[in-house]
């Protein structure tokens, strides 16, 4: 075992993971864990596959770039519909959804279809598919060329499937602290964070070379939110003008 | 086929979400053919798309009044 080439896939690799999981665990918390782990599952499938049928030539033959600003744009698309959503919502410029009321039409919704009822929605399982694809071709491009580079690709296949476990582990412990977050809240967080992953790829895929590589998703995450945040109570001091306007010539 | 009608459905619906988003990926895009810094040009992409979602919500503020 080389600890050193371990090391190193172990650090690259669980960035990846924790990248994937942060998208996975998005999904399952607004979506449900069957479509989250529906998508999840055939990226995993569609991965292997891939690796099975190209092996190290991989890393030549799929153009990283093309991957990252195709999943980049879908998330972008969808993730920025979302927080305009949330915006609108916040500023009291849009019905905050219903949790109860919403819960209620699901559960009605399920009973309806029956037990061969699915439950699977295309866009989460998409979302889902898109994140661990990508972020699971960035960690076999790790893999392959660390462990290439040094001649111990079993070191370095070992270091990524210890980080692989442990970012599992920390999927299922933060699960359940999360679902207790209000669906409005994780509707609106999740808009910035889908909106950040997908600045971050499709900006990567056109060949922006981000500040301190995967560290800048942070930084777009905290701008998203602030600016967010800032133009919700922008929005609220119009419209509470606006409103003492109308009372005041009525 | 839904995740695609989901697509359709945005870009109609939203016309200038996606139209910012397009233009923002145009200007990265000519930004990292001349060559500007990865920070500059990650700066102005990042603040051009959060443009693209304020100039949408401002219009459906306009267009349906305070709500």
């Amino acid at each position: 075992m080389n600890w050193y080439v371990a090391g190193a896939s172990f650090l690259g690799t669980a960035v990846e993971f924790v990248e994937a999981l942060t998208i996975v665990l998005a999904v399952l918390l607004t979506k449900g864990w069957r479509t989250s782990l529906a998508g999840a599952s055939l990226a995993v499938v569609v991965l292997a596959a891939l690796v099975l049928i190209l092996g190290y030539p991989l890393v030549h033959i799929v153009q990283l770039g093309i991957v990252q600003f195709v999943v980049g744009l879908l998330m972008l698309l969808f993730g920025m519909r979302w927080l305009r959503k949330a915006i609108l919502r916040y500023s009291g410029h849009k019905a905050v959804h219903d949790e109860a009321k919403a819960f209620a039409r699901e559960l009605e919704r399920q009973r309806k279809s029956g037990a061969g009822g699915v439950g699977i929605d295309g866009f989460g399982a998409l979302t889902a598919f898109n994140g661990v694809l990508l972020e699971g071709l960035e960690s076999v491009f790790i893999v392959i060329t660390v462990g290439l580079s040094a001649g111990a690709l079993p070191s370095a296949v070992a270091g990524s499937l210890v980080a692989f476990v442990l970012v599992v582990l920390a999927g299922v412990a933060f699960k359940r602290p999360l679902q207790t977050v209000p669906e409005n809240t994780l509707k609106f967080v999740v808009g910035v964070m889908l909106s950040a992953f997908g600045t971050f790829w499709a900006g990567e895929g056109l060949g922006i070379a981000w500040w301190n590589q995967d560290l800048s998703i942070v930084i777009v995450m905290a701008f998203y939110l602030t600016a967010s945040l800032l133009f919700v109570s922008y929005l609220r001091a119009t419209r509470r003008s606006a409103v003492a306007d109308s009372v005041h010539s009525a | 086929m839904r995740a695609l009608k989901v697509i359709i459905g945005l870009i109609y619906d939203d016309k200038w979400l996606v139209g910012g988003i397009a233009g923002a990926i145009i200007i990265a895009k000519s930004l990292a053919v001349i060559g500007v810094s990865g920070a500059v040009a990650g700066i102005l992409f990042m603040v051009l798309l959060f443009g693209a979602v304020l100039i949408s919500v401002v219009r459906e503020v306009r267009t349906k009044g305070t709500g």
